[in-house]
């Protein structure tokens, strides 16, 4: 049983924990929607990446749909 | 209940399949070239790949292998959000390594011209991936890791950016 300075500490922990991963998150995305190898600078470049999360998007939606109908089945989606 | 054995190689098709069928059916729809040459040669190893890890982290029982995914995060009792993460960033290793580090390697070995493996796109695909989904499991914490409901989600979140995320790493 966790004393209530413990779960004091435990929610700092998280808080600090959750803004690092916000921050990751969002630094990540970032450095990937503006070119990782400097490729995004041309209107070619932005049309690509555009294309491409349209494809990650239109897959999305197959995995999700997939593993949805399989669910009945199994516990697809992970858990 | 996780899928296991054959459940996990039906789930490995259904996660990478689309990954490597929609970009030519996009292709020839907005003609519009995004596709490396030796594309269809990448995505049989990509799928391979993925079978692999697929297996890997869910086990095959009829070999007594019970997975990684078990052995990190079983799925009953409680876990902490920390293992949650790392379960998180385990997998963003088993399926970038397996699906989109192999792809881009069978396709740059097999390539009439020297093509780049950009190692630093996928490794910034992972780690969006692993951000987002450490995102919501700490500040949904503990519910998205115990209450059926959120967890559904947190399924849902994973199935929308694992995919998004995979589609950079390969195509980028």
């Amino acid at each position: 049983m966790l004393n209530s300075s413990d779960k004091h500490r435990n929610l700092v922990t998280q808080i600090i924990a959750g803004i690092f991963a916000i921050f990751g998150f969002l630094s990540s995305l970032k450095t990937l929607l503006s070119g990782t190898e400097g490729r995004i600078v041309t209107v070619q470049g932005t049309t690509r990446l555009y294309s491409i999360l349209v494809i990650g998007a239109i897959a999305a939606v197959g995995t999700v749909s997939c593993g949805d109908m399989l669910k009945n089945g199994w516990d697809v989606r992970r858990r | 209940m996780l899928p296991t054995g054959f459940p996990a190689f039906v789930l490995s098709w259904t996660l990478v399949l689309p990954l490597v069928v929609v970009p030519p059916i996009y292709e020839v729809v907005v003609e519009h070239g995004i596709l490396p040459p030796k594309h269809w040669l990448g995505a049989a190893a990509a799928i391979a790949g993925g079978i692999i890890a697929h297996l890997l982290m869910y086990g095959v029982p009829s070999i007594g292998f019970t997975g990684i995914r078990f052995w990190l995060m079983p799925p009953v009792g409680d876990v902490g959000w920390m293992r949650a993460v790392l379960t998180e960033g385990v997998y963003a290793v088993a399926y970038f390594g397996g699906i989109a580090l192999t792809y881009r390697l069978v396709v740059a070995m097999m390539s009439p011209e020297p093509t780049s493996i950009s190692l630093t796109t996928i490794i910034v695909s992972a780690l969006v991936f692993v951000f987002g989904m450490a995102t919501y499991v700490i500040i949904l914490y503990p519910e998205s890791l115990t209450d059926p409901a959120w967890v559904r989600v947190r399924g849902i979140v994973s199935g929308i950016l694992l995919p998004m995320c995979l589609s950079t790493a390969l195509y980028l």
